[in-house]
């Protein structure tokens, strides 16, 4: 019995099974089309709900002085929703200021030969444009003014990570870069002529260097340098992330008064803190230095909303009437309410910590 | 060489990068903070009591009196209100009554009070004893006479006839002003005084400042008339009364804290804002005309927490 004949065309179609897919279009030098931006919108994400979700809870305890009682009051009267929402403004600069200083390492690294498939390399890569437009945005609208010109060099560092970059004819990469130089200039001109005026070197330093060193930060860097940042880089980028995450934890979670009360015998008393709850008979105060005390509500006779910390700038320089030490959006808001009114009540040391009569 | 400048650019970056962010924290301003000030001129020490004494005029009409109630009014007086709360002291001011002219000072420098707003003129005399903020209110000096006497005293050479007896407080602007013209008149403790005489018919009219004489002609119309005269200074030009606010000689914090105060109700003014000045003279003195809030004299460069806000 002769063995069945392989039919003829089998051959070819195996070979055309086995046959290797012509390559996807990249948008990053390793991965395939999808996979990037879902990682990426996912990372993104992870970092943008999930972090100031953590804090949020953290918050609560630190704001309670460390103490679980304060916490389940806090816990019990705090809206989680509110909650989230300012932790999310709040820790919004630092996030920002997290995701573009490892964007700009991953930049940097990207183009070092070698050192592509670091972490911080891939993810940068990986990370689709409209993201990284969208944290360099927000990074814009929350930043401080003095600091924007840092992510001159950062947006050249990053955004030689990104396929449409490398693609581009370097005369188009010279335009965009000449066009934003320009523009920064323009605007910034006077604000410069100040600095040198009120003899403030940092500012000046911090208005005039990043840009120039935008035109020299951008391509390969030798192996050795490559290794120090793939070593130092997540290091920093973890360091930051603690600072960041540190410095939100210690944001109010309430908003701060002051709540004037008097006693029987008329005699008045502040109580500097935040206003956990209130009902028909009695406020509970969380002072600013600790502690929960309640007052009746017949004995409040005044309560003002006051800053958080002073807010007194160091520097008496603006860009175009914009204060150089708020962002953006702080900027935009004192245009739209441009009349402070900060209550002098405010400025009291503290509220007395034993309790009295009151 | 371009590697070399790249590495170069990004070394430098960094650092620049972590000066930025230890700068940001660890600087201080230029410039003393109302913080400071506040702190320096002891008002949020501890043991102080929670209120501020300011010495005004309970008489004055128009400028420091009281009002139907036996509430402290007058244009002195919501002046005062609007420093103290600014210092953190709204609701929190105990009034002190000032009984002349000289109690003004003596009150100061008795720690009777910590302010004086009482139509205290601004004099290289006085800033020998107290330390003087301002001024808030520029009048010039006016001579009010009895009605029936407005139709013969039109001059200031009428005034100088010694059948018209003339009154006004001693130490005062008025007083050298009347020596340098040659015109007879009696120095008494204070306005309140030549007035009291005048109606008892011991006068015949008063100078002092515009001001002053406004509200006590506003209470009694048809009996007294302000008198078109200008009393000037030797060398010429309309003498005027620079009126500001008395500080305790000790305390120039609190004197630098009075001045920005006003200052800042004088820049928010020339900016058309409606300020707490403003709503204080057309409440009390537009029968003197329309004024603008001078600018204080002296005002520090002091910083606070609405240094950001927009300046346009």
């Amino acid at each position: 019995m002769t063995p069945p004949r392989r039919p003829s065309s089998l051959p070819a179609a195996r070979s055309r099974l086995t046959r290797p897919r012509p390559p996807a279009r990249r948008s990053g030098p390793a991965a395939p089309a999808e996979t990037p931006a879902r990682y990426g919108t996912q990372s993104f994400w992870s970092l943008a709900v999930a972090f100031p979700a953590a804090l949020s809870l953290l918050r609560l305890w630190i704001e309670a002085g460390g103490q679980f009682q304060t916490t389940l009051l806090l816990v019990q009267n705090v809206n989680p929703v509110n909650l989230f929402a300012t932790t999310f403004l709040v820790s919004m600069r630092l996030v920002t200021g997290v995701l573009v200083l490892a964007f700009a390492l991953g930049g940097v690294l990207s183009h070092a030969p070698g050192f592509e498939q670091r972490w911080l390399a891939r993810w940068t890569s990986r990370t689709p444009p409209w993201l990284l437009a969208a944290v360099f945005g927000l990074a814009l609208a929350t930043w401080q003014i003095l600091y924007l010109p840092l992510l001159i060099p950062a947006f050249v560092l990053v955004a030689q990570a990104t396929g449409e970059w490398r693609t581009a004819r370097p005369g188009n990469r010279l335009v965009v870069l000449g066009a934003l130089l320009a523009g920064y200039a323009a605007v910034i001109w006077p604000t410069l002529v100040d600095a040198y005026t009120q003899r403030v070197p940092l500012v000046f330093a911090m208005f005039a260097v990043p840009p120039l060193l935008a035109l020299g930060v951008g391509g390969r860097v030798p192996r050795w340098f490559a290794l120090a940042v793939a070593v130092a880089g997540p290091v920093a980028v973890v360091a930051f992330s603690i600072a960041a995450a540190a410095t939100s934890m210690t944001m109010p979670v309430l908003p701060l008064t002051v709540t004037t009360v008097t006693g029987p015998e008329g005699e008045s008393a502040s109580i500097r803190g935040y206003v956990v709850a209130s009902d028909d008979e009695l406020t509970a105060i969380l002072q600013e230095s600790g502690g929960v005390r309640y007052v009746r509500n017949s004995a409040v006779v005044n309560r003002v909303l006051c800053p958080a910390s002073p807010d007194v700038p160091l520097y008496r320089l603006r860009v175009h009437d914009l204060h150089v030490e708020d962002s953006l959006l702080e900027a935009w808001g004192r245009r739209v309410r441009p009349a402070p009114l900060v209550d002098a009540t405010c400025r009291i040391r503290s509220s007395p910590r034993s309790t009295g009569p009151l | 060489m371009r590697t070399t400048l790249r590495v170069f650019s990004l070394l430098l970056l960094v650092v620049v990068t972590a000066v930025a962010a230890c700068h940001g924290r660890t600087g201080e301003p230029d410039r003393a903070t109302v913080q400071q000030k506040l702190d320096e001129a002891g008002l949020l020490a501890d043991n102080r009591p929670n209120q501020l004494r300011i010495g005004v005029y309970d008489w004055q009409p128009l400028l420091g009196f009281l009002d139907g109630r036996g509430n402290h009014a007058g244009f002195d007086v919501d002046i005062a209100k609007y420093v103290a709360a600014n210092l953190g002291y709204e609701g929190k001011i105990r009034w002190v009554p000032l009984v002349n002219v000289a109690d003004r000072i003596v009150a100061l420098q008795q720690d009777r009070v910590d302010l004086v707003f009482a139509s205290l003129s601004i004099t290289d005399a006085r800033r020998n004893e107290i330390l003087l903020a301002g001024p808030y209110l520029v009048v010039d000096q006016a001579v009010m006479v009895r009605s029936d006497l407005a139709e013969q005293i039109r001059t200031v050479q009428d005034l100088e006839n010694p059948r018209y007896r003339m009154c006004t407080s001693a130490g005062t602007t008025s007083e050298r002003l009347l020596e340098q013209r040659g015109i007879r008149f009696r120095s008494e403790g204070s306005d309140q005084l030549c007035f009291e005489k005048m109606r008892n018919g011991e006068y015949d009219a008063i100078s002092t400042d515009r001001s002053v004489l406004v509200g006590l002609a506003e209470e009694h119309r048809t009996e007294y008339t302000i008198i078109d005269v200008e009393l000037q200074i030797e060398g010429g030009g309309t003498a005027v009364e620079r009126i500001g606010v008395g500080v305790q000689k000790s305390n120039g914090a609190l004197r630098e804290l009075v001045d920005y105060y006003l200052d800042k109700s004088y820049r928010a003014d020339r900016k058309g804002e409606v300020t707490a000045w403003d709503q204080a003279y057309r409440r009390y003195l537009s029968g003197l005309g329309p004024l603008t809030q001078p600018k204080p004299d002296d005002p520090p460069d002091l910083i606070d927490s609405d240094a950001k806000y927009p300046t346009r």
